[in-house]
């Protein structure tokens, strides 16, 4: 199997078969952090075929200074941000929706903080309410919770991938978590 | 350690991030402070759940999608490409028609200037002939 950087570079060349594969491996990943960002299929989808025609259209100025998934993360980073203004413009945000109905209270359906991660076992409602506490973050916590939390990315690359210091992906991901901690009333 | 200092570590402790001496002084205040402890179960429990949610996945012909539309793009002429194609053709065509004209003025330059030549040789006849036609011609206009 090629590396990203192999891929890359075949794509550059011309080769679509390369970059198709870049697309199979990076779409769940960049739709999941658009979804967890927005909470909305369309808009996701939207904002994952942008991500990817963005890519495609930009491959030449890739340097490969960091690595390929980093590069397009930032770039899923900055359509899920391009992407919130043009609602913001057109539409009610979907945080108003939320901020308008009843509290949240997640407290008893929550995950066991014990409990085996692989076994994914939380409700499809408790899914929606947290999905819904986290469109009540600030964009910025939201972003950051989605890619530590959600994605599991490390502490370095969300540095390069948001353009902020390591310290402050932690004081970040501390406010994050604790704001949303007191959305869901645990 | 203090509980005010002990609160923001306990993000860095979940992550697994403090340094092995503050992770020991941590884990023992943990033991012994009942509110860090609760504290500590709840930013754990936020960070699980987050985990645990369910990963989205795109439609099943997502590549195919993005393949036309990249494809339909490198086959379509841009709106700037077009301009300077039609920037082009109009150049040429002017550059066609000046040397037609040109050409036709190289080829048959005695016809026009005889012509013209004629043509002025006989108004200055007229006039001299007869001076008084100018004459009548200026007091109709004045009058």
């Amino acid at each position: 199997m090629l590396s990203d950087i192999q891929l890359v570079k075949l794509a550059k060349e011309g080769h679509l078969n390369a970059f198709e594969s870049l697309i199979t491996k990076y779409k769940d990943k960049v739709f999941n952090i658009a979804f967890s960002f927005t909470s909305n299929y369309s808009e996701s989808d939207d904002i994952t075929q942008n991500v990817f025609l963005k890519v495609y259209s930009n491959l030449d100025s890739f340097e490969e200074k960091s690595a390929f998934s980093t590069w397009l993360y930032r770039i899923s980073v900055n359509e899920c941000y391009n992407g919130l203004k043009k609602r913001k413009k057109n539409t009610v945000s979907l945080e108003t929706e939320v901020k308008n109905k009843d509290d949240i209270s997640l407290k008893d359906v929550l995950a066991d903080p014990n409990a085996n991660v692989e076994q994914n076992s939380i409700s499809a409602e408790t899914q929606s309410m947290i999905r819904k506490a986290l469109l009540e973050l600030p964009e910025k916590y939201r972003m950051i919770v989605t890619l530590r939390d959600i994605e599991d990315i490390s502490y370095e690359e969300i540095a390069q991938i948001m353009k902020i210091s390591d310290a402050k992906v932690k004081v970040w991901l501390f406010r994050a978590r604790n704001k949303l901690k007191s959305i869901i009333k645990i | 350690m203090k509980c005010k200092n002990f609160v923001p570590k306990i993000s860095l402790y979940i992550d697994d991030k403090l340094p092995q001496n503050e992770k020991v002084l941590f884990e023992e205040h943990l033991k012994s402070c009942k509110e860090c402890f609760k504290e500590y179960s709840s930013l754990k429990n936020v960070r699980t759940s987050l985990m645990n949610l369910n990963k989205q996945k795109t439609g099943a012909r997502f590549e195919s999608i993005i393949m036309q539309k990249i494809e339909k793009k490198l086959y379509t002429p841009s709106q700037a490409s077009t301009f300077f194609q039609t920037v082009k053709v109009s150049l040429l065509a002017a550059v066609f028609l000046f040397a037609v004209i040109a050409a036709f003025n190289f080829f048959t330059p005695s016809f026009f200037d005889k012509k013209s030549h004629d043509n002025i040789a006989a108004l200055n006849d007229y006039v001299l002939k007869d001076t008084s036609v100018y004459d009548k011609i200026s007091s109709g206009l004045m009058g």
